[in-house]
């Protein structure tokens, strides 16, 4: 591991204003994935997910000057992930357009039973979305992609506390859906 | 199993209904997609290598850079400072108007009042020029009278 991989956030974003192309690499590594989860909270569309992480990743280079190198880094680009994805969203992309992974798919289980998935999946899509976004957001990175709490606190700004909030309020709000929503309005 | 029966035995929220995640970290999609996203920034960055390195070049090349700017400012300067000498320089009437403007006031206390350029209604005018020839004469007039033993 180079003396770059190791560096920290904000020293590599010092690196980036100056043109460092080796520290943009190992910054672009480490945040890909988060971004593209951020990213997926909000379009649920594999190419509008990647279309809204590259332009983050853009947004941040062109607007590093303006970054404080006295705070953290993340919790920026996360804000700038943030507002490129609301933004896509707003223009046209849509929260979820297959009910149905193409994993589910391919194994081609019992049609019932894949109704009946498809279902659930657009009622939990549906309570998702109507979540406000913080709590979505900490609830996918946490729950879908897997972060830990401190992680998921780092990348957002937030406390672990409130991230732990925002897990449970929105892991109950989907029960509730699951549990209680008519199967007519879960498409909404 | 039914639906309720299965929603009811299941009120955790199960994996396989949420969003899919993300690729696991490593795997090569994300390689292709840095790559992707490498490529995009690259004007970006090649915008900041070239301003990086004109720092490093010497002082009267930078002088050269900014050479119009500097000349435009110098150019304002100094009509600012000419325009600033022009409104400090003192706005003395000319003599010779002040004179003519007396000889033709003819006697009138307003005209003359009006030459030495106050406007002035000839009544007021005629009071005023009376009681400055009756004011009591300056300290150094009234000395030299004294000691003339007037």
């Amino acid at each position: 591991m180079s003396s770059t991989d190791a560096a920290p956030d904000e020293a590599l974003a010092a690196r980036v204003r100056r043109g460092d192309r080796d520290a943009l690499e190992v910054l672009v590594r480490r945040y890909i994935r988060p971004v593209h989860a951020v990213a997926a909270s909000y379009l649920l569309e594999p190419a509008d997910v990647e279309d809204a992480a590259q332009e983050t990743f853009l947004r941040a280079i062109r607007r590093i000057d303006s970054y404080d190198p006295g705070r953290p880094f993340a919790p920026w680009l996360y804000q700038i992930a943030r507002n490129v994805a609301r933004n896509a969203r707003s223009v046209g992309s849509r929260w979820r357009t297959l009910p149905i992974s193409d994993a589910l798919r391919a194994t081609r289980p019992e049609p019932d039973l894949e109704l009946e998935r498809a279902e659930i999946r657009a009622r939990v899509d549906a309570a998702l979305a109507r979540l406000p976004e913080r709590r979505r957001t900490a609830f996918c990175l946490a729950e879908v992609d897997g972060y830990a709490t401190e992680e998921v606190a780092r990348i957002m700004g937030l406390t672990p506390g409130t991230v732990r909030s925002h897990v449970h309020f929105a892991r109950a709000a989907l029960r509730t859906a699951l549990r209680d929503e008519p199967a007519e309005q879960a498409g909404g | 199993m039914s639906k309720h029966q299965q929603r009811d035995e299941h009120h955790a929220v199960r994996e396989e209904w949420l969003p899919d995640r993300q690729p696991p970290a490593g795997a090569p999609i994300w390689d292709a997609r840095l790559r992707r996203i490498l490529a995009e920034v690259d004007p970006e960055m090649r915008r900041r290598t070239s301003r990086g390195t004109s720092g490093d070049v010497s002082w009267w090349t930078e002088i050269a850079r900014w050479r119009n700017a500097a000349a435009a400012f110098a150019a304002a300067a100094a009509v600012a400072l000419v325009l600033a000498e022009l409104s400090r320089a003192p706005r003395s009437v000319p003599s010779d108007a002040l004179l003519l403007d007396v000889v033709a006031s003819d006697g009138d206390p307003a005209a003359l009042w009006r030459a030495a350029g106050i406007p002035a209604d000839p009544a007021l005018a005629l009071a005023a020029l009376a009681g400055r020839q009756n004011e009591p004469s300056s300290g150094a007039e009234r000395s030299a009278r004294l000691e003339n033993g007037q």
